[in-house]
């Protein structure tokens, strides 16, 4: 059961010039075999190099067919098309589930940053490459000291000669151990205040001196990684933007990132996680679906559901328009979170002892249990719920910052992380 | 009562806190869940060399003769520790069996509890069974059939205290599921301890009691019992979290002198503050014999919504490091996780006062 409800928006239709371009995407999206429709049943019992082979895939085969990062120039590997084009491809493949989850960062995130600030020679080296998904990129920022408070970070970045020297560790990056390239901030000048001494960097993950560890979690996956860099020597032209400006960029990247983790509405992310819809017919099947107590809580849902569809698409529009992400990127994120919690918990209210424990072989019980442990993580990553509320209160209601003590010292005087 | 622990309940908390906060370390635990066995019986010798595991067993069979609400306090520092003993299903498997069942049975069963050589296990869940005072599970001539859920500890136990009908009367019966016609299915929950399925197939079994309401008896007890785990589980948490927001700096300030941070935190005390007056009264109600249907419906409400509540805003407030197995956390998690949805999460408890309070 599709749990995709069209609304009147959605149905409308484009103008005529974009039949031709409408047509192949269908035709596409109905012939590629890991292209599934949204309520057919899905294997998702693969593991993790299977779902990046899928995502590569898929990917290069939608570059093939001109459909992939529709309105990047074509000379970098795009469509080379208009926004209007892109918000059809938006609309038709919303009726399918893609294998481009292991591409959400590099696409997301990583993409349209060293679309903004690389080097033409960054540019035409990797665009096309990040686009087919030959290479994947993730984003390295968090570090043990620096989680909220991430311009604190310790990584250090030296000059030697051509070369950069970087040392430091990162935390909580996610698919390091199948991306090829990473986007690191680390400090370049720690004589000035801890937001302008910092550099993006791009580093090779597979070069000397890179170790990566996975770190598991409550699900039982191990999705993030701790990543140390000893004496990792990149060229000095892998600089992304400009020296000591490294914050502007970063700032720049954990937008697109709340953009790309509220965009999704209910439907994105892993999509692991069921709607109202699903969760009315688990209902049923457990025979809850008379209980007062459990219809409240799934008509609640589905209005939430329903309104974060909206910002969801507001948000794409406005990216499809060009328009640089805004605050509402907070919002988006801030309504997955507590959509993601409170749909978990009525889940394991309606499935009551199942949930407890189940058999083995009831992939479904352990679906939904995952589901509701992988919850808590939705209101830390990218961004906390509460430094996603403090962005809405200062920039969009323009309240006055937290008196900050810290934002005029040079960095070397601070004592963080382990400069303590 | 006045919800003071008196001199006897607060000996049993330190006790039982002292003994398996000494034997269930960070690395003990790792190890167990590396194991084949969910299962520290050192901890569980230990217990029962002080007298711990009998503590609400009468002094007749080798027990200490306390009350419920003693017992509460032991199952509130296994909480504390997330203790992977089989403490609760034996302990009110126990209960049963003295209270409700006859005195040959008492002193067969009930004095290798207190030593700590027995252990007992509860079956009364079913597959879509909302009301759990009518099994569906059947016994004829003097054989259990049918098949219960959730079970945990069935493979270690050495008897199993099961609900089922007998000429149209529920009641609580002994299996031993080593026995023929006992067939154990593992499955998994997310407390990464094996629960187990029980189909049994002509089962032999042995009455412990066909008397009215005598499921319900149990069930009550179990819920109690819940609730104190979730307690002692609640209070660790947020123990936890506040010692982890003070030492965890971000802008050059402990995290916990952020507001949002500090006044989330307070809230949960509140609810660990509500978890703990609620069960301590339903306890007191079931140890006085009064009845406590009401207090242990409102309890069981409180160590479900609430106790989520702690839970969430516990790991939201340890970052990343609430997520990550290497932290202590994530255990406690998984046991509020596992006990909320244990016997009744707080939905039904709404519906099971609501329907009584709305009754005609």
């Amino acid at each position: 059961m599709a749990d995709t409800a069209q609304s009147p928006l959605e149905t409308a239709t484009g103008p005529p010039d974009h039949s031709e371009f409408r047509s192949r995407v269908r035709v596409f999206l109905e012939e590629h075999p890991l292209a599934v429709p949204r309520g057919a049943t899905v294997d998702d019992d693969i593991d993790e190099a299977d779902s990046v082979r899928r995502a590569k895939t898929f990917q290069a085969a939608l570059h093939d067919a001109g459909l992939a990062a529709i309105t990047y120039p074509a000379e970098i590997g795009g469509g080379g098309l208009d926004k209007s084009f892109q918000e059809i491809y938006h609309k038709e493949s919303a009726a399918y589930r893609l294998p481009v989850f292991p591409l959400a960062i590099s696409h997301g995130m990583c993409l349209p940053v060293l679309n903004d600030f690389g080097t033409d020679e960054q540019k035409s080296e990797h665009l096309e490459k990040i686009i087919r998904a030959e290479e994947i990129w993730c984003q390295m920022f968090s570090e043990p000291g620096a989680g909220s408070d991430v311009a604190s970070l310790q990584m250090r970045a030296e000059r030697d000669g051509d070369q950069w020297v970087l040392n430091g560790q990162k935390v909580w990056t996610s698919g390091a151990q199948y991306c090829d390239y990473g986007l690191v901030v680390a400090r370049t000048d720690p004589e000035q205040p801890k937001h302008r001494g910092l550099s993006m960097f791009k580093v090779d993950l597979s070069a000397p001196g890179v170790e990566i560890r996975p770190l598991r979690q409550i699900t039982g996956d191990a999705h993030f990684n701790e990543v140390f860099l000893t004496d990792t020597r990149i060229p000095a032209d892998w600089l992304v933007g400009e020296l000591n400006m490294g914050w502007s960029v970063a700032i720049a990247m954990l937008m697109y990132e709340r953009v790309a983790l509220g965009a999704g509405g209910v439907s994105g992310g892993g999509g692991a996680r069921p709607g109202a819809k699903r969760i009315a017919e688990l209902a049923r099947e457990h025979d809850r679906g008379d209980d007062p107590v459990v219809r409240n809580a799934l008509a609640d849902l589905y209005i939430r559901e329903r309104l974060l569809t909206f910002i969801g698409m507001r948000i794409r529009a406005a990216a499809d328009a060009g328009r640089a992400p805004g605050p509402e990127g907070s919002i988006a994120k801030l309504a997955t979170a507590a959509l993601a919690k409170d749909t978990t918990e009525l889940i394991l209210e309606v499935i009551g002892a199942g949930a407890t424990a189940w058999p083995a072989d009831d992939d479904s019980a352990e679906t939904f249990v995952m589901a509701f442990l992988s919850a808590p993580a939705m209101a830390i990553a990218g961004g906390t719920n509460e430094v996603q509320r403090n962005i809405i209160g200062e920039r969009v209601l323009g309240l006055p910052k937290e008196p900050s003590v810290d934002k005029n010292v040079p960095f070397k005087d601070l004592l963080v992380g382990t400069q303590r | 009562m006045d919800f003071t622990l008196d001199e006897r309940e607060q000996a049993v908390s330190d006790l039982a806190t002292q003994i398996l906060t000494d034997k269930i370390t960070m690395e003990r635990l790792a190890e167990i869940e590396a194991g084949d066995e969910w299962f520290d019986r050192d901890a569980w010798a230990a217990l029962a060399a002080s007298g711990l595991i009998g503590v609400a067993i009468d002094e007749s069979h080798g027990g200490s003769g306390a009350d419920l609400v003693s017992l509460g306090q032991l199952l509130r520092a296994q909480g504390a520790t997330v203790a992977p003993i089989p403490l609760l299903p034996t302990t009110l498997a126990a209960a049963a069996i003295a209270e409700l069942g006859g005195e040959s049975l008492a002193s067969d069963i009930l004095p290798g509890v207190c030593d700590g050589s027995t252990i007992l296990t509860i079956a009364v869940q079913e597959y879509l069974d909302d009301d759990l005072a009518t099994p569906a599970a059947e016994v004829s001539d003097g054989a259990i059939t049918g098949q219960k859920i959730v079970v945990e500890y069935a493979d270690l136990a050495d008897h199993m205290l099961v609900s089922a009908v007998a000429d149209g009367r529920s009641g609580l019966y002994l299996v031993q599921p080593g026995d023929a016609g006992v067939m154990l299915t593992e499955g998994l929950s997310s407390r990464l301890e094996p629960v187990w399925q029980v189909d049994m197939a002509h089962a032999p079994c042995v009455e412990v009691t066909s008397a009215d309401g005598a499921v319900g008896w149990l069930v009550e007890r179990m819920r109690a019992g819940l609730c104190a785990i979730q307690l002692g589980v609640t209070e660790a948490a947020l123990k936890l979290t506040a010692e982890y927001t003070t030492e965890r700096q971000q802008f050059g300030r402990p995290v916990a002198t952020f507001q949002a941070v500090t006044q989330r935190l307070a809230d949960q005390y509140i609810n660990v503050a509500g978890i703990r007056l609620t069960t301590y009264s339903a306890l007191w109600r079931l140890s006085h014999g009064v009845d406590a249907t009401e207090e242990v419906s409102i309890a069981k409400w409180w160590a479900s919504e609430r106790a989520s509540a702690v839970a969430h805003a516990s790991q939201h407030c340890h970052g990343g490091m609430g997520v990550s197995v290497e932290y202590p956390l994530h255990r406690y998690t998984l046991w509020n996780k596992h006990l909320t949805t244990s016997l009744g999460a707080g939905t039904r408890q709404l519906r099971e006062i609501g329907a009584r309070l709305a009754a005609p």
